[in-house]
């Protein structure tokens, strides 16, 4: 066993794991945060996706031990309990998601641009969104929620 | 519909959103049971061969295994999976009927939960693994040996219909699982008199659906009740407790199936799975609760598959241009086992002629079983097979004519007039084919202006980067709706809120929003006042689940049912308490008043008080202010549209971009818009992936080469283009809402539209495009077939 230190969304924790154990597993077996989702389990699908010290990080294929001591933030830690970040906002007033289970990573993935020290485009914005796959939306309600949430002009949804 | 009609229509925000969003939604490996014990299965890593034996002495040694069990210890107590009763199955020995033992058959499989002496397919399940930690199940399930002699496996399907072929089941004749022959007209005269007759092959290629949440099950029986409960990430809790029952010889009364919020499904939650069954036995025989969830590459290697269907297309038409008949022989490549029968190889028959006038039919289709993954619906069902050959021939038709291919349809498509419009053939509900509402022709002219499809500068020319740029249309129908029923249950309760149970079960379609909208606009409350559950067979007793673009069809019209006579019962009885006409009464906000005295006036909570037990109103009309309906659609009602695909071709690389895409649907009535441009959207996407990324592949062994997200290859964002989304809003006079479905329609006309396109952008090498998915090296492969372009690249 192995001691890891922790901080998740602004509470310290320790505990004790089996090296080999996944982050995305402490998260989700021993601090009981189920938000974040398994969809591959191989870094591909982004749905598991937490922000490590300001980065995101697919947690599926970071173990418990390398994020020893860092900040770890969860979709359950982007707002007060409760209530929503601009960004929930946005994905909820723009039909950023249908089953909602590839949200949280994206959810993550986007907080970490948006805390983030870079002059953010609307390309970056779309490189980090093709970095997610969502099988439900056709990513649409995803570009125009991003769009909202970072100022960028929209088009209103095309329809007649 | 009774009320007024203020919340269906509008786009009323998903209700479903914020736990999504804050993450304290519950997905199926969410559930959290004390003691729950967690199972691994192990696989068979061949495709074809005799089980000889397991030996799981080292497994069960390991430290904190409850249990190793194989096909042998499970084999006289575990029962032959029975032929689905889900969806369609319900239908299939009517329409077997009809049809005729001269023209039909199906074959059924004798396969086990857990395979006992034979294995057909890799990832087909050899033996569970039970223990304390998934971590623990996983090591063990390596120290599982298991002995496969090897047959030869069977892995292209006109193979396993040669004489000599190996065959998958010993007691059938050969390897056909399933014939359905349906005609109508003369076909013979219509292919003698033709001007012009053409023919091709065309494959859909082998596609997983491939939910971003897999399949998972939790089971857990109560010692108290000796009930079993079951969450299930499933698109059918009915259907599922209804094949435990048989299957674990349970009353229906001691099961209870829940499926929580589900990540996606698009058809491959449709079916009941062996893994639902064994958990769940699992649970009543080790006495602990047991989880099982799906790892990515058991998705590839063992929830359904989908599509692979070969036609050998043939159309005759006269010298204008018009469909005198069509003869279709395809051949679907089943994988292992056909667990839902008839439904998407009838699907595929009953949509072929789509919006098109076809006097003369003749269409046989052949299920094969082959050493691959079973096969079962998937988002469009048998459709987007039907419309990638028809819309595909139709273009090869236009060009053999020398016809533009939007001319082409025009002179074929079915005029609104003709409205409603009988096919000639029957449904797969057994009813004849009859479209009963759209206006075709104004749904492709509205495609047409918007895509500016007629514009000379659309297609056919060469971008300043070298690409090629071509346009595709293609037209669909969808029989949607199916029956047999639908529940829901309404009740008011004594504080005046309002609870709504249905049967559907919903996988991100956002149910809970329109179905509280639905029930809001006809007992006239605001939609938050109403509590909707779904997905949850202790909610509502009889139910079969959301697929088949069902569920506001038929889910919808329930709750309207439901809900009308709950208003008529609170009408009734109020008026005949306060001495008034029952036409007198108005509701509004939760209220019913005098219509002109507001001041006279009773809240639902009143009304719903008088109506508990031992109440005035319960003396009356009996205890409980509830209603229930399970409504019977009389058949299916005919959703349609049209899509238009432009593209640009990389000759050199063999890529293909969308430039854009244009789909205009006509499925009645929106209940709300922004859940429906949000289907259409998703559906898009999948049937982007289908055209031109997806296709999962096999060695001539049977080994499965790309099944991870890696090798096989889901749309990411920057590959689906925004869309222009128009709406036809032709009513449906089949249910009181007059609506349509609308849950797989964008998935079915993106490969044929796509694919014209790309044969359109690429006309100048007389370039043949047989199949989807149109990858790069497809294309790449055929433009080195042409002289043509072979020509043009020793010019350079």
């Amino acid at each position: 066993m192995t001691s890891v230190q922790l901080t998740v969304n602004g509470a310290a924790v320790e505990l004790f794991v089996e090296p080999r154990t996944l982050l995305v597993d402490v998260l989700r077996d021993h601090l009981g945060l189920t938000g974040t989702h398994v969809g591959c389990a191989y870094g591909v699908c982004g749905a598991c996706t937490v922000v490590v010290d300001g980065l995101p990080v697919r947690s599926c294929l970071m173990l418990a031990a390398q994020a020893d001591g860092a900040q770890v933030k969860t979709v359950e830690g982007l707002a007060d309990a409760g209530d929503m970040s601009a960004l929930q906002e946005a994905f909820h007033n723009e039909h950023g998601l249908q089953c909602g289970f590839c949200t949280p990573g994206l959810l993550c993935s986007l907080t970490a641009l948006q805390e983030g020290d870079d002059d953010v485009s609307e390309t970056h914005l779309d490189d980090v969104i093709a970095g997610h796959l969502c099988r439900c939306t056709g990513y649409a309600g995803i570009r125009r929620a991003s769009r909202v949430a970072f100022g960028f002009p929209t088009s209103p949804r095309e329809t007649s | 519909m009774i009320g007024e009609t203020r919340y269906v229509g509008t786009s009323v925000p998903r209700r479903e959103d914020a736990r999504l969003l804050q993450g304290t939604g519950r997905f199926i490996d969410d559930i959290r049971l004390p003691g729950c014990h967690h199972v691994v299965f192990v696989r068979s890593s061949m495709a074809h061969g005799i089980l000889r034996g397991i030996d799981a002495t080292d497994a069960r040694t390991v430290p904190g295994v409850l249990a190793v069990l194989t096909g042998a210890d499970l084999a006289s107590t575990l029962p032959i999976m029975a032929p689905s009763k889900a969806d369609g199955g319900v239908f299939e020995e009517q329409l077997l009927d009809i049809l005729g033992s001269d023209k039909s058959f199906i074959r059924r499989e004798d396969r086990k939960p857990v395979a006992v002496d034979r294995v057909r397919h890799v990832g087909e399940i050899v033996a569970v693994v039970v223990a304390t930690d998934p971590y623990i199940a996983e090591d063990a399930a390596e120290r599982v040996v298991v002995d496969i002699e090897p047959l030869a496996a069977v892995v292209d399907p006109y193979a396993a219909l040669e004489v000599d072929a190996p065959r998958l089941y010993d007691h059938w004749p050969d390897n056909r699982s399933l014939r359905l022959h349906v005609t109508k007209g003369d076909i013979d005269a219509a292919f003698s008199s033709a001007a012009t007759v053409v023919k091709r092959r065309f494959h859909s290629g082998r596609v997983s659906a491939s939910p971003i949440e897999g399949r998972g099950v939790v089971a857990e029986l109560d010692s108290r009740t000796t009930r079993l409960t079951v969450w299930s990430s499933t698109q059918i809790p009915h259907p599922v407790r209804t094949v435990l029952a048989d299957a674990l010889s349970l009353p229906v009364s001691r099961i209870r199936v829940v499926a929580p919020d589900v990540g996606g499904g698009f058809g491959c939650k449709a079916i009941p799975y062996p893994e639902e069954t064994i958990v769940a036995h699992l649970a009543m025989v080790l006495g602990v609760a047991v989880k099982w969830i799906e790892d990515r590459w058991e998705h590839f290697a063992s929830s359904s598959h989908s599509r692979d269907q070969y036609h050998d297309i043939e159309l005759a038409l006269d010298a204008d241009g018009r469909i005198l008949g069509l003869r279709d022989r395809f051949v679907m490549d089943a994988g292992a086992a056909n667990p839902l029968g008839v439904v998407q190889p009838y699907n595929t028959i009953a949509h072929l002629c789509g919006c098109y006038k076809v006097s003369a039919l003749d269409v046989e289709a052949i299920a094969v079983v082959t050493n691959k993954v079973p096969l079962s619906p998937y988002r469009g069902a048998g459709r987007p097979e039907a419309v990638f050959a028809m819309d595909r021939i139709l273009d090869v038709a236009a060009q053999a004519i020398g016809l533009d291919p939007i001319e082409l349809r025009r002179r074929n498509l079915i005029p609104a007039e003709a409205m409603p419009y009988e096919v000639g053939i029957n449904y797969r509900d057994g009813s004849p084919i009859v479209y009963d509402s759209g206006d075709f022709p104004a749904c492709f002219e509205r495609a047409v202006e918007l895509s500016h499809a007629d514009s000379e500068r659309r297609s056919g020319f060469v971008l300043d980067d070298g690409r090629k740029v071509g346009l595709g249309i293609s037209t669909y129908v969808e029989g949607t709706g199916v029956g047999p029923f639908e529940g829901a249950l309404v009740r008011v309760d004594g504080d005046g809120t309002v609870c709504v149970a249905v049967g559907a079960c919903p996988q991100g379609q956002g149910h809970e929003t329109i179905f509280s909208q639905i029930a809001a606009d006809v007992l006239g409350l605001h939609p938050d006042k109403i509590h909707v559950t779904t997905g949850d067979t202790d909610a509502v007793p009889y139910g079969w689940g959301t697929l088949a673009s069902r569920s506001a069809v038929v889910a919808g019209s329930a709750v309207t049912e439901a809900a009308t006579e709950l208003r008529h019962k609170m009408l009734e009885a109020l008026a005949e308490d306060w001495e008034i006409a029952a036409s007198d009464l108005e509701i509004d906000d939760g209220s019913l008043f005098v219509r002109g005295t507001p001041s006279r006036t009773a809240s639902f909570a009143t009304v719903a008080e008088r109506f508990l037990p031992g109440g005035p109103y319960a003396r009356i009309y009996g205890a409980g202010l509830e209603a229930q309906s399970y409504w019977e659609p009389p058949t299916v009602t005919f959703a349609g549209g049209v899509h238009v695909a432009r593209v640009a071709v990389d000759t050199e690389t063999g890529q293909t971009e969308i430039l854009d895409y244009v789909v205009v649907h006509d499925c009645g009535p929106l209940v709300n818009p922004l859940i429906v441009d949000g289907q259409i959207a998703g559906g898009v996407a999948q049937g982007i992936g289908t055209a031109l990324y997806e296709e999962l592949h096999y060695d001539e062994i049977g080994q499965p080469l790309n099944p991870n997200l890696i090798d096989y290859l889901l749309p990411s964002a920057d590959t689906v283009p925004e869309l222009v989304v128009a709406h036809l809003e032709t009513p449906s006079p089949l249910n009181p809402l007059g609506i349509k479905g609308v849950g797989e329609a964008g998935a079915i006309s993106p490969p044929a539209a796509i694919a014209n396109a790309i044969e359109d952008a690429l006309r100048d090498f007389d370039v043949h495009i047989d199949q989807v998915p149109v990858s790069p090296s497809y294309v790449l492969g055929r433009l080195h077939e042409s002289d043509a372009y072979m020509r043009s690249r020793n010019e350079i």
